[in-house]
């Protein structure tokens, strides 16, 4: 399962990366924008179980380290991620509870998205990262919140779909 | 004994922790492998870069067009005010341009005659609905204009001063049907009258026959008495073509005016002129042939075996 949950990631969330920095951080939004590989990565996470969240949230953490734009030490986004995964995994959803009130699911992910932030903020902190004036980072994170909820109900179909694919041709 | 599930999630999320913090405390430390993971992937990205910006700038581009269309519609508008503008400007400074050369020419001419000229800026030209050839200047009385003056420019005879207002004065050029004037051909200084014909070309009409009127030779003015209406020694024309009857009295030719009157931007009224007549001092220079390079090519035939 998890070797599955993998490799499934490994594409997925390549694809979604490459995406993220060739066209999604080249468009100036207001708001610093979004991530897609944070937001999708805890869609998929509150649709699976903890160890497969975990799974997931190692490799797309591990992707957000590689990207060029995170000047924060490599694998810090890899264990804010697996933490924040595996806790959105244990406290949410499944494909039934999200299909039976995806506004939740909504709610889930952009409240993770936010968390997730905050957490890397205060992980960041104790390494001794910059993150600019307060006001700066609580905009960025009320920046970060909105777009998780504009964003997520875009994208929830897409993972769902995608999940149900993926798991059920496998099966 | 194999781990209950609860055991083996745990186990599994503990492994990737420390998996993480041992990545963190490689690149601390400087591991070069994590260095070229990132150096790696950016050079892999920087394709998909180059893709995404050629399709995103163009979209982002209309965005920000849209978030400041007002913005953008009154710049575009005022960019187009001050290109009008300065068009204008350039369209001004072209004129001003020609007309410096035109008052140099006529400045120089003047001063090597030694007149006295008043210069002033071409107004109007011609009249609808009648046949005389006119110009109207922006120099009256006001500037010391009379009636009865010589009027040139710097390639030589305009014409005569026919009316003369407070700060205009009215022009008839030589060309006018009814303009005569006396001259005389530069070097033989055969005299003549020449006369108008509406057109940038005049008739002389020889006064003797003793010498030849040939075609290139330089009309000049006679000169008047007192100098009123014309001063001598400003170049008309040039003869163009002589046609004289066998039986003729006379000798007649064309003359092509050198002042182009279709042109004038600015010209001078001679208001004094010396008491030494400048002869044929202000006879232009004949214009020099350009030299054509001439290739000969001698061909050798080769020795036939």
């Amino acid at each position: 399962m998890s070797r599955r949950d993998l490799i499934l990631s490994f594409f997925i969330f390549g694809a979604l990366f490459i995406i993220q920095e060739a066209f999604i951080n080249q468009v100036h939004l207001p708001f610093t924008g979004f991530n897609l590989i944070l937001i999708s990565a805890l869609t998929w996470s509150a649709l699976s179980s903890p160890e497969s969240a975990a799974v997931t949230g190692f490799v797309s953490g591990a992707y957000l380290d590689l990207s060029p734009a995170t000047d924060a030490p490599f694998g810090l986004w890899t264990l804010i991620m697996v933490i924040a995964a595996y806790s959105v995994a244990y406290f949410g959803a499944s494909d039934e509870t999200a299909k039976a009130n995806p506004v939740g699911l909504i709610g889930l992910v952009s409240v993770a998205v936010v968390a997730t932030e905050m957490l890397y903020l205060f992980v960041g902190v104790l390494f001794g990262l910059s993150f600019g004036s307060f006001f700066q980072m609580i905009r960025t994170l009320i920046g970060f919140g909105i777009w998780s909820a504009i964003i997520v109900p875009i994208i929830t179909p897409f993972v769902t779909r995608l999940r149900s694919l993926l798991y059920t041709s496998s099966l | 004994m194999a781990p209950s599930g609860g055991s083996r999630r745990r186990l599994l999320l503990v492994t990737l922790i420390v998996t993480s913090l041992l990545l963190i405390t490689l690149d601390l430390r400087g591991v070069q492998v994590v260095e070229g993971l990132k150096s790696g992937t950016g050079t892999a990205l920087s394709p998909f870069q180059k893709v995404g910006r050629a399709v995103v700038v163009p979209v982002r581009n209309f965005f920000a067009d849209l978030t400041h269309l007002g913005r953008t519609r009154s710049t575009i508008n005022n960019l187009r005010e001050e290109n009008a503008k300065l068009r204008s400007q350039l369209r001004v400074h072209k004129d001003e341009h020609g007309e410096a050369k035109q008052l140099k020419k006529a400045l120089d001419l003047a001063g090597k005659a030694r007149y006295a000229v008043v210069s002033a800026r071409v107004l109007a030209q011609g009249s609808t609905g009648s046949f005389t050839r006119t110009i109207t200047i922006d120099a009256g009385t006001s500037s010391g204009i009379k009636k009865n003056q010589t009027v040139i420019n710097g390639a030589g005879l305009v014409g005569v001063v026919k009316k003369v207002y407070g700060d205009t004065a009215l022009i008839m050029l030589i060309s006018d049907p009814s303009f005569k004037i006396g001259t005389r051909i530069a070097g033989t200084q055969q005299i003549g009258i020449l006369s108008g014909d509406g057109t940038n070309s005049g008739i002389l009409q020889a006064l003797d026959n003793r010498e030849e009127i040939k075609k290139g030779d330089v009309v000049l003015a006679r000169g008047s008495a007192n100098n009123s209406p014309f001063v001598p020694g400003v170049p008309i024309g040039t003869i163009t073509r002589v046609s004289s009857a066998t039986n003729s009295v006379s000798q007649v030719a064309d003359v092509r005016f050198f002042p182009n009157l279709n042109a004038l931007g600015i010209v001078s009224v001679v208001v004094g002129a010396s008491r030494n007549n400048p002869r044929d001092a202000l006879v232009p220079p004949a214009p020099r042939p350009t030299p054509i390079p001439t290739v000969t090519v001698t061909a050798t035939p080769s020795p036939s075996n």
